[in-house]
């Protein structure tokens, strides 16, 4: 757990974070979002203690992060950036394997966890890991960039932005994946992002701030019901109820009956957003639900529009 | 490029010929006596008889060693105080100086300093040593520069000391341009030792000072085309 | 073609950038403060315990040492108060440096004050050395009176590290002075002065200036050739060395064979190519008779000319095909469509934006050129390094630095002079900045 008590930064006449507290819990993936330079980074980059700051403190698992030499920190921490910073002069497996051999781990301890981890991110051991980082796609670095960060296996990973300077293919891809990996680890992860749409996708809570303050805390449901700042709700926009749909599946609704006619399929894995979509496109206010096994079809029930949009609100 | 492959590997057929060329210019004298003869019926003395020319070469050799691993101690400390944190005020002026130390005229400096030190090989080294830190120095910034940040933040953020991160990351990969920094300077060093014939310093401009001296061309070319050939087999090799 | 600034007001907001050029940083300014107290402290050490003078009763003798502080009486230790002013006045500027609180540069009064103290810094470390030089000029002539005309008074040690630490406390408050031209007088001052004081005959007895005396007509005519080597391989390699570049930025293949040669040139050792050049030449002159009647022949001018062009087409091909291929190809791009020929586009666009870079590497070619020229001397080529031979001859050191200090005030006279055109010919910042990296 992250706890952030008073925390001050400024530069010069600039005041980048001004007397933030807050609590990260254990385990969930803490979105920072905000506008450009409403000092996201410098909080991200305080927790580690990338950047000094000029009053508060930082406590990780009741410990203050000033208790050990900074570089003793990190070695603990996972910290992924937006350019990568790959080491060019290195292997993807050497990249990986910086910090375990920091820490001086045996090599086969090494050698063991690096084709762990390239399997972890989907990149083919044989194939990636000797390979140098300029013969690596975008999303393929950043995954290398991720894996180097979970190498040691620390309890907290730092991201700022990784997956940022991809396109957009490729962006959602790592995304779902990351989402994915984390409910796998259960890291502590603290996530830094200025787009919406990844911080509602990924998100168990998200910190919104501005201009060095935090405007609101909490999970994006709750942002969204019940915004305390109208700044919430400017930021969000009106796509915000549609991008909280697609945290749900139709696995999280209750079944109604099957509808009658030529209606659109989906299987219990289906976020709600795309049913929404579906919906539109086939002209269709409901759809079927089906259950896919061993190559057949059966529909289960059915759900409509009105059961749809109104998932949201329940679960505030 | 991030990893430094040095010349010989991609020019070694050449520097295989020149080397020999070299070789055998040193030692077989009566060959190289004969094809002097030749080119310079006129000549009097056709080789440089005093002194060995193998001997000559090695004088050389030590000059440029000694002085060049003295600039590359300066140099390279100079470049990594510059750097660091706290040095990084002082670029300007340490530009200035190392910049000075080129400028002047290497004839000059050796001249200026020999009522200090004496005539022989001792104002040579001096004036080559402060007439070659620059190119070593230069370069050792230029290479530490162009390490991009985003490798550098990185290592930081891993968990990597200071010095951590400059033997594993900025060293390595400023190497490429380093290395040619110190080709550069070998590169200088072997044409500012023939100057140090002058001032009474051994090497391969004994001879060329001699022949010219004399009138004679061949004696002049019995030394010159040594160290013509070095030059070219240093600048290519590194 | 280039378009200089055509009324004063653009030609004086050139000359005084708005304070881009100096760092008014807590770190910068600390350095500079640093500098000039080590500076000071350098100064003092040569002032009080190096011999400022040997005084010899001839050329060869050792001779007695004379310190400064000792031996040139009140002058000596005015200048030293004032020079002790000029360096740890560093101490105070506008605002102590060393407090935290000192972290921005402080109110425009403020930075004002600092500017002009520096300026006065500046100025009192000059006129301390003109001051010592005029006391040195009486002791040496009071030497000269009891020993005759043969007495030598030369530089000792003292002298040359006082200069040394006067570079650094004149550099330590020029580059806070944000006022181009200020920086630019206060820098020649103590040159001006220098002249002015052998012009006016205070500096006569010194062993250098008596050496120079003596050897007048000598010096005279070596110089002139000197700056005809010099400026002639510069023009030489300017005439081919452009179109060379140009050339080459236009054809990938010959881009490989010019660049590849002009590296093997630059490779060869000064001497080791001179000492070829001469047979060379010297076959040739004898099967072209045309040539020897230009003067052309192993010995001489012809080997050293040679030599020298071909060092200087280095920088010069070099820079201007960097210069070309640093164009932005988005302006290049810009221009075609705007339906600009070759041409047209080449003198318009490409040269213009192009001819601070050439420049530079015009003023690294001339820099070279002289420091390098005193190699004709050794071909019987003239030039300042015979006076630089003969005072080695003549074992003396006088002689030696009467050769050797115009080349190296030719050499920064150049430099300057061309880094002045540089500063006002480059358009857009980038170019500038580039060029600060030359």
């Amino acid at each position: 757990m992250i706890e952030i008590k008073h925390l001050t930064k400024t530069y010069g006449a600039l005041v980048a974070v001004d007397d933030v507290t807050l609590t990260i819990p254990e385990g969930e993936l803490t979105i920072v979002l905000g506008p450009s330079g409403c000092g996201k980074t410098t909080l991200l980059r305080a927790i580690n203690r990338m950047v000094e700051v000029d009053s508060g403190e930082i406590l990780i698992d009741s410990r203050p992060t000033t208790a050990t030499e900074p570089e003793e920190l990190r070695r603990r921490i996972g910290y992924a950036i937006q350019s990568v910073g790959l080491f060019p002069h290195m292997t993807v497996g050497r990249n990986i394997a910086t910090v375990p051999r920091l820490l001086g781990w045996d090599k086969a301890h090494v050698e063991a966890r690096v084709a762990e981890l390239l399997e972890l991110v989907g990149l083919e051991h044989s194939v990636y890991a000797h390979k140098r980082p300029h013969e690596l796609s975008g999303g393929e670095a950043q995954r290398v960039g991720v894996a180097r960060a979970l190498a040691a296996d620390p309890p907290i990973l730092l991201m700022d932005e990784p997956f940022g300077a991809l396109d957009p293919l490729s962006r959602e891809r790592l995304q779902v994946e990351f989402a994915a990996l984390h409910q796998r680890l259960g890291k502590t992860v603290v996530f830094v992002t200025h787009d919406i749409e990844e911080a509602v996708l990924l998100g168990d809570r998200i910190v919104l701030m501005r201009e060095g303050k935090i405007v609101q805390v909490g999970p994006p449901e709750r942002l969204w019901q019940s915004p305390e700042h109208r700044f919430v709700r400017d930021f969000f926009g009106n796509e915000f109820g549609l991008r909280i749909l697609s945290r749900h599946r139709v696995a999280d609704l209750t079944l109604g009956p099957p509808p009658d006619g030529d209606v659109p399929s989906v299987d219990q894995e289906t976020n709600l957003r795309d049913v929404l979509a579906l919906m539109v496109t086939n002209t269709s206010d409901s759809v079927a639900v089906v259950d896919r096994q061993r190559g057949e079809s059966r529909v289960t029930g059915g759900i409509t529009f009105r059961a749809v949009i109104s998932q949201v609100r329940k679960t505030a | 490029m991030t990893t430094y492959t040095p010349g010989i590997r991609t020019h070694w057929k050449s520097i295989t010929v020149l080397l020999a060329v070299l070789l055998v210019w040193t030692f077989y004298t009566p060959g190289v006596r004969g094809l002097l003869g030749l080119i310079f019926p006129g000549s009097e003395r056709v080789v440089y008889e005093r002194t060995p020319l193998w001997n000559l070469l090695l004088e050389h050799l030590a000059l440029v060693a000694a002085a060049g691993t003295v600039a590359i101690l300066i140099g390279c400390a100079a470049g990594l105080m510059v750097m660091s944190p706290w040095g990084r005020p002082f670029r300007p002026i340490v530009m200035r100086l190392a910049n000075l130390g080129q400028s002047l005229p290497t004839v000059a400096l050796m001249a200026i300093a020999v009522p200090a030190v004496g005539y022989g090989s001792e104002p040579v080294l001096i004036a080559l040593v402060i007439y070659s830190i620059l190119p070593v120095m230069v370069n050792v910034v230029a290479g530490i520069e162009s390490v991009p940040e985003a490798v550098v933040e990185a290592g930081r953020g891993m968990g990597m000391t200071r010095s951590e991160r400059l033997l594993k990351l900025e060293l390595p990969l400023a190497l490429p341009v380093i290395m040619v920094g110190v080709r550069t300077m070998l590169v200088i060093l072997i044409s500012a030792a023939t100057l140090g014939a002058i001032v009474g310093a051994g090497g391969l401009g004994v001879p060329i000072m001699s022949g010219i001296g004399a009138f004679d061309n061949s004696v002049v070319a019995y030394g010159a085309i040594p160290a013509i050939l070095l030059a070219l087999i240093v600048d290519r090799a590194l | 073609m280039v378009s200089f600034p055509r009324d004063r007001r653009a030609w004086t907001r050139l000359l005084r950038p708005a304070g881009s050029e100096v760092s008014h940083s807590l770190g910068a300014r600390r350095a500079n403060a640093i500098t000039a107290i080590v500076g000071g402290v350098l100064g003092i050490t040569a002032l009080a315990a190096g011999p400022f003078l040997w005084l010899r009763p001839n050329r060869i003798v050792e001779g007695e040492p004379a310190v400064a502080l000792a031996s040139l009486g009140a002058t000596g230790w005015t200048a030293l108060a004032l020079w002790s002013l000029a360096a740890f006045g560093a101490l105070w500027s506008g605002r102590w440096p060393w407090r935290r609180r000192c972290a921005d540069s402080g109110t425009r009064r403020e930075r004002l004050a600092r500017s002009v103290w520096n300026a006065v810094r500046g100025f009192l470390a000059g006129v301390s050395l003109l001051l010592l030089l005029a006391a040195a000029g009486d002791r040496a002539a009071a030497f000269a009176a009891t020993e005759g005309t043969i007495a030598r008074s030369s530089f000792g040690w003292g002298f040359y590290l006082f200069i040394f630490a006067l570079y650094l406390v004149i550099y330590a408050a020029m580059t806070e002075t944000p006022d181009r031209t200020t920086r630019i007088v206060f820098a020649a001052l103590p040159f001006v002065g220098v002249v002015a004081l052998t012009a006016a005959g205070q500096l006569g007895e010194l062993g250098i200036v008596r050496e120079w005396a003596l050897a007048r007509s000598t010096f005279a005519r070596e110089t002139g050739r000197h700056l005809f080597y010099a400026l002639g391989a510069t023009g030489g390699a300017m005439l081919i060395g452009i179109p060379l570049g140009v050339l080459a930025a236009r054809r990938r293949r010959a881009r490989a064979a010019v660049m590849g040669l002009l590296n093997v040139g630059q490779v060869l050792p000064v001497l080791a190519f001179i000492g070829i050049m001469m047979p060379i030449l010297g076959a040739l002159s004898d099967h072209l008779p045309g040539l020897r009647s230009l003067g052309i022949s192993g010995i001489g001018w012809a080997p050293v000319m040679i030599v020298l062009l071909v060092y200087a087409l280095y920088p010069i091909t070099r820079n201007t095909l960097i210069s070309i291929q640093q164009l932005e190809p988005a302006v290049m791009d810009a221009a075609k469509g705007m339906g600009m020929g070759r041409n047209r586009t080449f003198w318009e666009v490409e040269l213009p934006l192009a001819f601070p870079v050439v420049l530079a590497g015009v003023r690294i070619a001339l820099v070279q050129s002289t420091a390098g020229a005193i190699i004709a001397a050794f071909v019987g080529g003239g030039g300042l390094g015979t006076v630089v031979f003969l005072g080695l001859e003549q074992t003396s050191m006088d002689l030696v630095l009467v050769g050797v200090l115009p080349i190296v005030a030719l050499a920064v006279c150049f430099d300057a002079l061309l880094r002045s055109v540089e500063h006002l010919v480059s358009r857009g910042g980038a170019t500038r900045t580039a060029l600060a990296n030359l």
